[in-house]
């Protein structure tokens, strides 16, 4: 009899079979992937889907196809007995004794096929409800339109770099604050990109990295991240801070981790709860955001063109192009064209002066810095050929000399050679003699002298001959009108940098004589006429006193700010610091002094309020410090200013000097001059004015938005105004000057300029020179051409403390999170447990 | 319907009176409680560091959810499993009530015990929302608690419609567990693999789509529903509901 029990039926040895199968299937799959890790590591990469094929074709070896079909062999017994057990599943669902379990496993199947449906339909169309109250998980309908430009089939990469400075204000040691901050903006970069992902109406791809420079597979992976895309990698090994790199399309565009979400170093110290004491309990991170709109514009590719940025120098060395070595990098402004550059813009350089060569006096000019370097090539070229082709001919007459000192009668020798004379030397001795101590060492010398001066002019001349060959510098000049020079050098400008750099260190009289400053009408006229065209310019002008230079130490550039309501001061101003310093002995001519820094007038002006932004990024340590400021004065206005233009000034420990540079004394034994602050006697003519030395803060910085006077646009109402002033001053018998004070040309326009124009001044031509401006300078130099160029979205935007972002905390003392803890962990479970055990005591005593 | 009330009391109740519900209840709260100790050292600590979304923390751990995903197994291998193993089932269903109501009672039954076990971890609340007893406002947003535990719902909902149809098939409750087990894992570890996929692929999109624990790690916990997990958790509910249904009556051919 047989044991039902035990029956084998088609179904169950089927069944044992697939099952069979499975495990056999487990066993080769595993088996396969084990040699395809080990053998192929970048599976072991998020990369693994885009190369899977090559695993199989072979073309990772031959031991990795091996595995890769014993992979794909055992995943596929796998699904088999998957597809077998459900099939199966099914029908132990449905039945199988009659037609109704029939209908009833179609059904079954139906609900199967129609929760993939749903499903499918559901991951097609879907939405998201952002319940926060903020919302913030929802784009603006904009920003969406603007993504929807995203090419689909292209996907952009977004590379997130990590460098342990979150702005490029940011000290080169990182700390704990920086750190965090790097790893939150980090993850609101992908959160942000994960959101896009999401979002129902976007089908934008993405490929995200994350790159750290200090990971030690940092150039490994940064390879692999650039792979046929140059421009990437170079951008990212510029990169002077933390940032986030966008690439699509052959393009990149960089965002600075700031420009996403600026820390806020003094309040994350929690400074602010208290005043100036660190309270550690009130310690968070505290980022501000500077909105979604700054990224996806920079991940579409929405900026702006990039800006151009002229500046305009007397002298090659001052020029932003990167010094030729340590000597002249104190003179350069390379540090200007890094710092604007990172930041998207463009530099180019104007020379306004030329003839420094020739040592003939100085010109006016309007050359880019090639023609300029052409003429310092030139003249060295020219210059070294000459003093060869001049020792070479010396030489040859000296050969001249040595043959008839050799070979003429000796009278005739003794009269060509009258400063030795022969004495009773032998004839033989004589000449000897003078071919010896004369003739040779002057020959030797020449020879040498021809030599050195063949080798600079060959050092100079391929530069030279490029130079000559190169059509644009060749055609810049030829045009010989500097004023057209210089207006269609700066046409295209969209800012234009001023500087006179005539202060590098009072306390060391290390000067630069303002008397080789001063431009051309011609020059000036074209800075006037960019004002007039409401595009803004940065004048950076030192003092004028800084040494007894003769000549005149100003320009039409003091009268185009006065008539904007800004005075350049005569004197210079002077700290207390310096003074006692200049009175101490110099260690190897060097004497060191410690500057106090300027302070920033933190009463509304947008650029102050930028710079104040950037430096709660850095917790305060920005500083901006010079020697020697030229003070600044603020006409007074008929309509005040809408926010105090007013940037930077000098602590009150300063006094405004005419003689600021001790001077040793004329005769022996009579005293040096060091400056010091004198109080006038009542009788000095200068008592009362501006001139009258005073100790307090002196106004070295400031920026404002003004009304382009309106004689620069209507040469109508100027001519009105002219004519007035004399009618008036012959009338009233004011002098030409009062009258014109009084009577200004607005006065004589009935309808106002409306054009203003973004005007930003500085007392020291220093502020932005250097190979490599410090944090402070660099703050300065961004917050003002930002500010000036209208990029609102470059500069640190206002953020309210409440919308600032922070981690939230539970305000609860030690004790009360200890008994939270506790609670949690012990309390609620214990007193589960404990419910148990009466419920069982309880069903026991029943 | 009074049948159906009188099954889901019976079934209800039945967690309390027997050791597998206090044991699954202080289970879940030791694992809770554990999460919730980090969360609040997250949210008292000083400095850079800290918790940007405590429910995240909470509940969009990969970690907390592999725990979790033993839990509903264990709350519905017993359902009918035992049923059918001690023979109670035939019982049951030749009794005046229909076989959708027999599920849906053992369902609902499970559903409402699976929301007690959630009823203590409300006591974190004031914690986690940073609550203010003087002006009554929370520092933290609300929402994220809303839809966390609309969230934790949901996907119960769906774990436990599994487990229940996965124990109509089997007579060993242990079986069930396991079995139970192994699908709802599918639905915790399928996020582990996104690590190695390409973010744009199709495989990855598919495991977001299916992965509970990234649902809660970018949606649930922050505020956001959305409307593929909502659509997921309901249709993998109704549809084992549903063959758990057609299950029963299989059984009821058979016999």
């Amino acid at each position: 009899m047989t044991d039902t029990r035990h029956r084998t039926s088609l179904g169950s040895t089927f069944r044992f079979a697939v099952r069979l199968l499975a495990l056999l299937g487990l066993a080769v799959g595993v088996v396969g992937g084990g040699i395809v890790w080990v053998e192929a590591p970048h599976v072991r990469t998020a990369a693994f889907w885009q190369s899977a094929g090559t695993l199989l074709d072979g073309t990772s070896g031959t031991l990795t196809q091996v595995g890769a079909i014993l992979a794909c062999v055992g995943l596929g017994l796998i699904l088999l007995w998957g597809v077998a057990e459900l099939v199966g599943g099914l029908f132990l669902v449905a039945g199988r004794k009659s037609a109704e379990g029939t209908f009833t496993f179609a059904l079954a199947v139906l609900a199967v096929a129609a929760l993939v449906v749903v499903n499918w339909v559901s991951a097609e169309w879907y939405a998201r409800v952002d319940t926060t109250r903020d919302h913030r998980f929802t784009l603006d309908r904009e920003l969406v339109n603007d993504l929807k430009k995203l090419d689909p089939n292209t996907p952009t990469t977004v590379l997130v770099l990590q460098l342990d400075k979150t702005s490029a204000y940011d000290p080169d040691q990182p700390d704990a604050i920086t750190a965090a901050a790097q790893q939150k903006i980090t993850e609101k970069v992908l959160d942000l990109i994960d959101e896009l992902r999401q979002h129902p109406e976007l089908s934008a791809r993405f490929d995200v990295r994350v790159l750290h420079r200090r990971d030690e597979k940092f150039e490994e992976q940064l390879a692999a991240a650039t792979v046929g895309n140059t421009a990437l990698r170079a951008a990212v090994e510029s990169a002077p801070e933390s940032s986030i790199f966008f690439a699509s399309n052959n393009r990149v565009r960089r965002m600075p981790f700031s420009h996403f979400y600026l820390l806020d170093k003094t309040a994350s110290r929690g400074k602010e709860v208290v005043g100036a004491d660190a309270n550690p309990s009130a310690a968070n991170l505290v980022l501000a955001p500077q909105g979604k709109e700054r990224f996806v514009r920079a991940l579409v590719g929405l900026e702006r063109k990039r800006p151009k940025v002229g500046l305009l120098t007397i002298h090659p060395y001052l020029t932003s192009r990167k010094p030729d070595d340590e000597g002249t990098a104190a003179f350069s402004s390379y540090g200007l064209r890094a710092a604007l550059e990172h930041d998207g813009c463009e530099v180019v350089d104007v020379v306004l002066k030329k003839g420094w060569e020739a040592g003939t006096g100085l010109s006016p000019s309007a050359s880019t810095f090639e023609e300029s370097k052409l003429e310092e090539v030139e003249a060295e070229y020219l210059g070294a050929s000459e003093s060869a082709l001049e020792a070479e001919i010396e030489l040859r007459n000296l050969e001249i000399v040595r043959e008839r000192v050799r070979n003429a009668p000796i009278a005739e020798v003794e009269r060509m050679i009258r400063g030795a004379p022969r004495g009773n030397m032998p004839e033989k001795e004589y000449r000897e003699k003078l071919q010896s101590v004369l003739i040779e060492p002057s020959m030797r010398q020449l020879r040498s002298d021809a030599d050195e001066a063949k080798k600079r002019a060959a050092e100079a001349e391929p530069q030279y001959r490029k130079l000559l060959g190169d059509d644009r510098v060749q055609a810049d000049r030829r045009a010989s009108d500097v004023y057209t020079k210089l207006k269609a050098a700066s046409a295209d400008c969209d800012l234009l940098v001023v500087p006179r750099f005539t202060t590098m260190s009072l306390v060391n009289g290390q000067v630069i004589s303002p008397s080789l400053y001063p431009l051309a009408k011609s020059q000036t006229d074209v800075i006037r006429d960019f004002l007039t065209a409401g595009k803004p310019v940065l004048f950076a002008f030192g003092p004028a006193t800084g040494s007894r230079g003769v000549g005149t130490t100003s320009d039409e550039n003091e009268t185009l700010l006065q008539r904007l309501g800004i005075e350049l001061g005569t004197q210079t101003v002077l700290t207390g610091a310096e003074a006692a310093a200049m009175k101490k002995p110099a260690t190897l001519g060097d004497r060191s002094v410690q500057l106090p820094p300027l302070e920033v007038v933190k009463a509304g002006n947008p650029v102050a309020a930028a710079f104040d932004r950037a430096n709660r990024s850095v917790d305060g340590t920005l500083e901006l410090k010079r020697s020697g400021y030229r003070p600044l004065y603020l006409a007074p206005r008929g309509k005040a200013f809408p926010y105090s233009p007013v940037l930077l000034e000098t602590t009150d420990d300063a006094w405004n000097e005419d003689r600021p540079l001790p001077e040793p004394g004329g005769r022996p034994g009579a005293r040096a001059y060091f400056p010091k602050f004198d109080t006038l006697k009542p009788d000095d003519p200068k008592k009362g004015t501006r001139e009258e030395e005073k100790k307090q803060k002196f106004v070295v910085g400031v920026a404002a938005e003004v009304p382009v006077p309106v004689e620069w646009t209507n040469p109508t109402a100027a001519a009105v105004q002219a004519a007035a002033v004399q009618a008036v001053s012959a009338d009233v018998g004011f002098g030409p000057g009062v009258a014109a004070a009084v009577m200004t040309p607005d006065a004589f326009e009935t309808k106002p300029s409306d054009k203003t124009v973004r005007v930003a001044v500085f007392g020291h031509g220093g502020f932005f020179v250097g190979k490599k401006l410090d944090a402070g300078q660099e703050a300065l130099l961004l917050s003002t051409v930002n500010w000036q160029l209208r990029r609102d979205d470059s500069l640190p935007k206002d953020v309210s403390d409440a919308d600032k972002w922070r981690y939230p905390r539970a305000a609860l003392d030690t004790r009360e999170q200890a008994y939270w803890q506790a609670g949690g962990v012990l309390g609620l479970p214990l007193i589960a447990a404990l419910l148990g055990v009466v419920a069982l005591l309880f069903r026991w005593r029943r | 319907m009074r049948p159906l009330l009188a099954l889901i009391k019976r079934e209800f109740t039945g967690y309390f009176l027997s050791p597998v519900g206090y044991v699954t209840l202080v289970f879940f709260l030791i694992v809770t409680g554990l999460l919730f100790a980090g969360v609040v050292d997250g949210l008292t600590r000083t400095g850079s560091q800290g918790v940007e979304y405590p429910f995240a923390a909470l509940l969009g751990d990969n970690v907390f959810w592999f725990v979790f995903a033993f839990i509903p197994p264990m709350l519905t291998m017993r359902l009918l499993a035992e049923e059918r193993g001690t023979g109670t089932l035939e019982t049951l269903l030749t009794a005046p009530i229909r076989d959708w109501q027999v599920v849906a009672g053992k369902f609902i039954g499970a559903v409402l015990f699976y929301l007690v076990l959630w009823l203590p971890t409300l006591a974190y609340l004031p914690v986690l929302l940073n609550f203010n007893w003087a002006d009554r406002t929370c520092g933290v947003d609300p929402a994220h608690a809303a839809c966390s535990y609309l969230g934790v719902l949901l996907a119960g909902m769906m774990f436990l419609a599994i487990g229940l149809f996965v124990s109509s098939l089997v007579k060993n409750q242990l079986v069930a567990a396991m079995i139970s087990l192994a699908l709802c894992l599918k639905f915790v570890v399928a996020g582990y693999a996104l690590g190695y996929l390409d973010a744009n692929s199709w495989a990855a999109k598919a495991v977001q789509f299916l992965s509970v624990p990234e649902h809660f790690r970018r949606d649930f916990t922050r505020g956001v529903i959305d409307s593929r997990h909502v659509v997921l958790y309901l249709s993998v509910t109704t549809v084992c509901l549903y063959l758990t249904v057609r299950s029963l009556e299989a059984r009821r051919l058979r016999a």
